[in-house]
């Protein structure tokens, strides 16, 4: 009956799943009949809470729903004669906690049936409407315990003809009680579908030994739990944006911003292989199906050095494998469609495949073309068109086992594509634009395990990754690059009883081209000149590293893991550094446990950054020190408290002279800066031409001079996934800011100063599940604007001069947006039919339907202002069947 | 625009919920509609007198500072005003009552020494550019300066060259609307709701032709009618569809000037908002093998009465103006009364 639902682990508070395999029944026991229940005839259950060591035998049982007379005695004394196969987590046996269920039932003496010899009777066991084999569920006949089913959920008796009862039980599933008839000679098959239990407590594991990384923070997420977090649109990974050290932003565009750095300091990787974004454009959708993975890991800083060429974050998905047998669902919602299949493959292995695509501007379209103001306006605005992306992925999968090996291969891709709806507005003179960005790999793994103590894992990709802008007929990009990544990882736990080594290599090898074109520098009156360009075929790049990270317990409260990383970028950009990173966890009591952690992080410059003409190829990587401390607190009600400060030193930034002074990459060099007005007569009209072309980039080039600071607290209240209810409440404090090149601090343009976010999901039971989400986050500064200037004779993209207001800028980023706040709910419906299972959802998106501002649009001489706001009440319906 | 800015403006064009603003082509405030000189292109030591359309319909005739700061040339993308160094007059603390242009406009001197250390070449082609700066405000010279109140302030540009041609202000022959003949000083009848087409006409003779400086080479000419010129089309026809191509490093071409139209009004819309109206293009040909310089520029104006957001005023009379502008700091402009019946 030892099936399991979900085991938490609560070492010192930190939530996980991972790998797991529940522990089996090997050797059951019969708890002798209480006689004196027995003589009045009285039956019973009794519920146990069993723990099992890491041997498999049970260490400790005691009673959570007794019967008295005897029954939890005889209950308890027969637990202890329990024998099981041990847990495992990442195939390393751990104890676990799990209820045990004893049902005592009067036998009824049945004649057995004349002549009769034993019956042949066996079946299957399996959940209603996933058809899943449920493994471990006991089966009593008669009140007495015969079998517990196998891995594939079967059990094969032999009981004499006549009439008899069957119980059967299974941890998180709803007992069964029936009756069977065995007649003389004919053989009984049956199989029989348990009913998922969603009111029973998942078990908790008793704290053990957990094995610590180099990661002092590690946000891991059951996914069964954030598949129906509000506010996600049915995308779990979508819940990345609600932890803490994750900024928020606007019309949740994509972007990880984690402790305040830009986005493209943080790295994805899906089983180790890099990919180049998490979601698709707009934050829709991620670009993986949650549904294909098995789990989600986040590291907002210090990581551990297995990780790099990144400063910020880290997100580590790991997809799974599929399942034994046929298993499909196909997902249908206003924003798109998935669908998903696995199941056996010839010579023992397994497939998962999973495609979805995006519909988004076949229904924007439509419901402008009903509602919207498209055509024949006579108004001066140049936002009367839109643009909707449309996007698809996939993901293709396939496992083996052959003895201590696991061979994987994968195949996994993404396109995303924006361009303008068509809108028959007769002689507009729009530009075009459209954006397309396209990513696919094919990979392969193979897992050796050498002892129950030594693994080695190698993978190794080949992928392409290929962005196309064109934004007008002077401005065009075009990135493409081949990539081909290897990676080898020993982990050689217990090398003696305190220590541990993991260590690898993970090598980079990549082929880009970039095209950009920019406008050049203009003369009033002239033609417009050629644009400025900037070519690069055949760059190569090759960045190879090393890692080592060793885990060390002095004794038994204390773990040090100190690691380093040492990498080397070549030819683009020549460099190479050794990162020293280490970690420390002090527990301070079965429940308390302090940590810290310190490491140094560099990245490279990206491609574009380093082109000639608009990048600079002389700039250094940037660099990161990194300082943590915190704590971990478990809390009653399987609760945890994670307390995070940390500090980060951030130094050869690439940056202009004239840094962007808003979100939107508008800055002081595109925008006129006359100081206060006209005050004194002080001021530069001459600043009137747009630096913002080519022209000026190359009089303005990049240079690794900027620095920074983030700093800031992250708070998580978590409670942790019990089957019925789960929520957090995570909260960040933070600051980060930046010196440029013009020797001022200011704030960065994602710094936020307060996230806070809390989210909480009940299941009613009868299938229903309400869930909600509120969010209240600081606003992005901004540099405010002070005044306008007309200038008269303000070049336009075609070289002619015309009128143009230009804004007169106050100090960067020196304003900020009012504060965001948005509720949310979702409620869920499943049915569990016999075979199958149909899912609905309703996901309302600012309930309250407040207007965040998320930007200031300003009329045409900046005299007028407004904001622009963010989403507005959005419900999403999503429908879905699964076999 | 970088991919960045692009995917936040696509989120946001898709996605957002934008506040209305008023268009442009609507002239509710005090405004300068249009700045300029009366030679948009001098020689050093010459004069030109400085020509500002600058309008204030809802000030009820109050009185305006305007301040003047002229800068002498330097590149253009250099800093002639930037330390006061280069500023040669500050001439004007003009009080404007109401909406009429400036009686007696301040001149701008270009310098002797305004082309020192440029080639012969340059002198005659590209020159340099004086810059002259307005701003205009309700309140006192104080206040102007400091930026305090309902201020304007404009920045425009003089040529200073020794072209032996140089450009000259584009000016309207007349205008029409819904064929009819408008002639300035009069008043033009629309009704309510109505959408006359409105035309400017404009003389083939106000595309002047200019030699460019083709930086890139070899050059693509454009077809000029009736070129002789030996040098610059080397290999001519000078049929009328022949591109005329020049070896030259770098290339100087001719092209005709754009000339575009800003059309404004007190109440009312356009259809063809500031400088968007029958833009030519430099002088390709079109399908019958003509230079596609402009005839007439027509837009569509929708009267007032014509829905709630636009009233119509109280005394049914609307100013219009409308500003013709070349692409090399030339500007004129014409002004109309309507009467919305």
């Amino acid at each position: 009956m030892a099936s399991l639902l979900a085991l938490l682990l609560l070492a010192a508070g930190e939530p996980t799943v991972q790998t797991l395999t529940p522990p089996r029944l090997i050797h059951g026991s019969s708890p002798a009949y209480p006689k004196e229940a027995e003589s009045q005839g009285l039956e019973a259950e009794v519920l146990l809470i069993v723990d099992i060591g890491p041997d498999g035998h049970v260490v400790h049982a005691e009673v959570k729903q007794g019967a008295g007379h005897g029954f939890d005695e005889a209950a308890l004394a027969a637990a202890q004669q329990l024998v099981f196969s041990p847990a495992l987590i990442d195939s390393a046996p751990t104890a676990v906690r799990i209820e045990y269920r004893y049902r005592f039932r009067l036998t009824k003496v049945t004649a057995p049936a004349e002549g009769g010899g034993l019956v042949p009777f066996r079946g299957t066991v399996v959940e209603r409407g996933t058809r899943d084999p449920v493994a471990g569920a006991s089966i009593s006949i008669d009140g007495t315990f015969a079998q517990e089913t196998s891995t594939e959920g079967t059990f094969a008796l032999a009981l004499t003809p006549g009439r008899h009862t069957l119980d059967l039980d299974a941890a998180g599933f709803r007992p069964l009680h029936t009756e069977e008839v065995l007649q003389t000679g004919k053989e009984l098959v049956a199989t029989y579908r348990l009913m998922r239990d969603v009111t029973s407590e998942l078990e908790a594991i008793v704290p053990g030994e957990r094995e610590r990384a180099g990661d002092v923070v590690r946000r891991e997420l059951v996914l069964e739990e954030i598949a129906k977090v509000p506010g996600t649109q049915g995308d779990a990974l979508k819940v990345l944006q609600d932890l803490p050290g994750v900024a928020r932003t606007p019309y949740g565009i994509g972007a990880l911003v984690v402790r305040g750095a830009v986005p493209a300091g943080s790295k994805v990787f899906l089983d180790g292989i890099e990919i180049p974004a998490l979601f698709h454009f707009g934050a829709l959708s991620a670009v993986v199906n949650s549904d294909a993975l098995a789990g989600m890991d986040f590291y907002p800083g210090n990581f551990s050095s297995r990780f790099g060429r990144a400063d910020a974050g880290i997100v580590e998905l790991r997809s799974r494998q599929g399942k034994e047998r046929l298993h499909g669902y196909a997902d249908v919602d206003l924003l798109n469609s998935v669908a998903l299949a696995e199941g056996p493959l010839p010579g023992g292995g397994t497939f998962l495949a999973s495609i979805r695509r995006s519909y988004v501007d076949v229904v924007l379209r439509a419901g402008l073309a009903v509602g919207g103001d498209l055509t024949n306006s006579l108004r001066d605005v140049n936002t009367q068109f839109q643009l909707a992306p449309r996007f698809y992925d996939y993901q293709l999968r396939g496992d083996w086992k052959l003895g201590q090996d696991h061979l994987w291969v994968m195949g996994l891709g993404a396109d995303d594509g924006l361009g303008f709806l068509d809108l028959p507005r007769p002689g507009s003179s729009r530009d075009t634009f459209t954006l397309d960005s396209i990513f696919h790999r094919a990979s392969g793994g193979w897992t050796r395990t050498f002892s129950d103590t030594v693994e080695n894992r190698m993978l190794g990709s080949v992928g392409i990754d290929r962005l196309e802008l064109n934004a007008g007929p002077q401005t065009d990009a075009s990135a493409r690059r081949t990539v081909f990544q290897l990676r080898d990882e020993l982990r050689a736990r217990e090398l003696s009883k305190r220590l541990s080594l993991v260590g690898g290599l993970d090598g980079l090898v990549a082929q880009g081209a970039y095209d950009v074109t920019l406008p050049g520098s203009q003369q009033p009156g002239q033609p417009p000149p050629p644009p400025v360009t900037s070519v690069a075929h055949g760059l190569w790049s090759f960045e190879p590293a090393l890692f080592a990270e060793l885990s060390w317990s002095p004794f038994d409260a204390l773990k040090l893991v100190p690691g380093a990383r040492a990498e080397v970028s070549y030819p683009l950009g020549r460099w190479a550094w050794v990162d020293p990173r280490t970690a420390a966890w002090l527990a301070l009591s079965p429940d308390t446990t302090l940590k810290a952690s310190a490491g140094v992080f560099h990245r490279r410059p990206t491609p574009d950054q380093l082109l000639p003409n608009i990048g600079n190829p002389n700039l250094f990587p940037e660099k990161s020190i990194q300082a943590s401390v915190g704590f971990e607190q478990n809390l009653p009600w399987t609760s945890f408290l994670d307390v995070q400060l940390y500090y980060n030193w951030l130094s050869q930034i690439a940056v202009r002279s004239n840094p962007p002074s808003d979100l939107f990459g508008g800055g002081q060099g595109e925008d006129i800066v006359l100081p206060a007005g006209l005050a004194g007569g002080g001021f530069d009209p001459s600043l009137l031409a747009s630096s913002a072309s080519a022209g000026a980039a190359a009089s303005d080039p990049l240079r690794s001079v900027g620095t920074g600071h983030a700093y800031g607290i992250e708070v998580l209240l978590k409670r942790q996934f019990t089957g019925r209810f789960f929520g957090w409440i995570a909260y960040t404090l933070s600051r980060s800011t930046r010196l440029d090149a013009t020797g001022a601090w200011h704030l960065f343009l994602f710094d936020q100063t307060h996230v806070l976010t809390a989210l909480a999901s009940y299941k009613l039971g009868g299938g229903w599940q309400l869930g909600a989400r509120a969010r209240l986050v600081s606003g992005n500064p901004y540099a405010p604007v002070i005044g306008s200037v007309l200038a008269w004779d303000a070049l336009s993209d075609s070289g002619s001069a015309r009128p143009q207001y230009r804004a007169i800028l106050g100090a960067p980023y020196s304003s900020r947006l009012p504060a965001f706040f948005a509720l949310d709910l979702r409620m869920d419906r499943e049915w569990t039919l016999e075979t199958w299972k149909l899912a609905f959802f309703l996901d309302v998106t600012n309930v309250t339907n407040r207007g965040n501002p998320v930007a200031i649009e300003f009329s045409y001489d900046y005299r007028q202002s407004g904001y622009l706001t963010d989403l507005p009440i959005f419900p999403t319906l999503g429908l879905k069947a699964e076999l | 625009m970088t991919a960045r800015r692009a995917s936040v403006l696509v989120a946001l064009i898709a996605f957002g919920c934008e506040p209305g603003f008023s268009s442009s082509s609507i002239v509710s405030g005090l405004r300068v509609l249009a700045l300029g000189f009366d030679k948009p292109e001098i020689r050093p030591g010459d004069t030109a007198m400085v020509q500002a359309l600058i309008v204030d319909p809802a000030g009820g005739g109050r009185p305006l500072t305007t301040l003047w700061f002229a800068c002498g040339p330097a590149p253009l993308n250099g800093s002639s005003c930037d330390n006061g160094s280069n500023l040669l007059d500050l001439s004007g603390f003009l009080q404007l009552p109401g909406t009429r242009a400036i009686p007696a406009p301040p001149s701008y001197a270009a310098p002797a020494n305004s082309l020192d250390g440029l080639s012969p070449a340059d002198q005659q082609r590209g020159g340099r550019d004086g810059q002259l700066v307005l701003a205009v405000g309700p309140g006192s010279v104080d206040q102007t300066l400091r930026g305090e109140g309902d201020r304007v302030v404009a920045v425009a540009r003089i040529k200073v060259s020794l072209s032996p041609s140089p450009n000259q202000n584009p000016v309207a022959t007349g205008l029409s609307v819904d064929g009819a003949d408008a002639p300035e000083g009069g008043v033009i009848e629309v009704a309510a709701g109505s959408a006359p087409a409105f035309e400017l006409r404009v003389g083939l003779e106000q595309s002047e032709v200019v030699p460019i400086l083709d930086p890139g080479g070899p050059a693509e000419c454009t077809p000029v009618k009736g070129c002789t010129d030996p040098v610059l089309c080397p290999s001519l026809d000078c049929s009328r569809n022949q591109m005329c191509r020049v070896d030259l490093h770098p290339a100087v071409c001719e092209k005709h000037e754009e000339l575009s139209v800003d059309w404004l009004s007190t109440a009312g819309e356009f259809s063809r908002t500031a400088a968007g109206g029958g833009v030519p293009d430099g002088g390709l040909p079109d399908e019958q093998g003509d230079l596609r310089v402009p005839r007439h520029v027509e837009t569509f104006y929708l009267a007032p009465g014509g829905s709630g957001r636009d009233p119509i005023p109280a005394d049914g009379m609307v100013t219009l103006w409308i500003v013709l502008r070349d692409d090399r700091y030339g500007v004129s402009w014409t002004t109309r009364r309507l009467h919305v019946h």
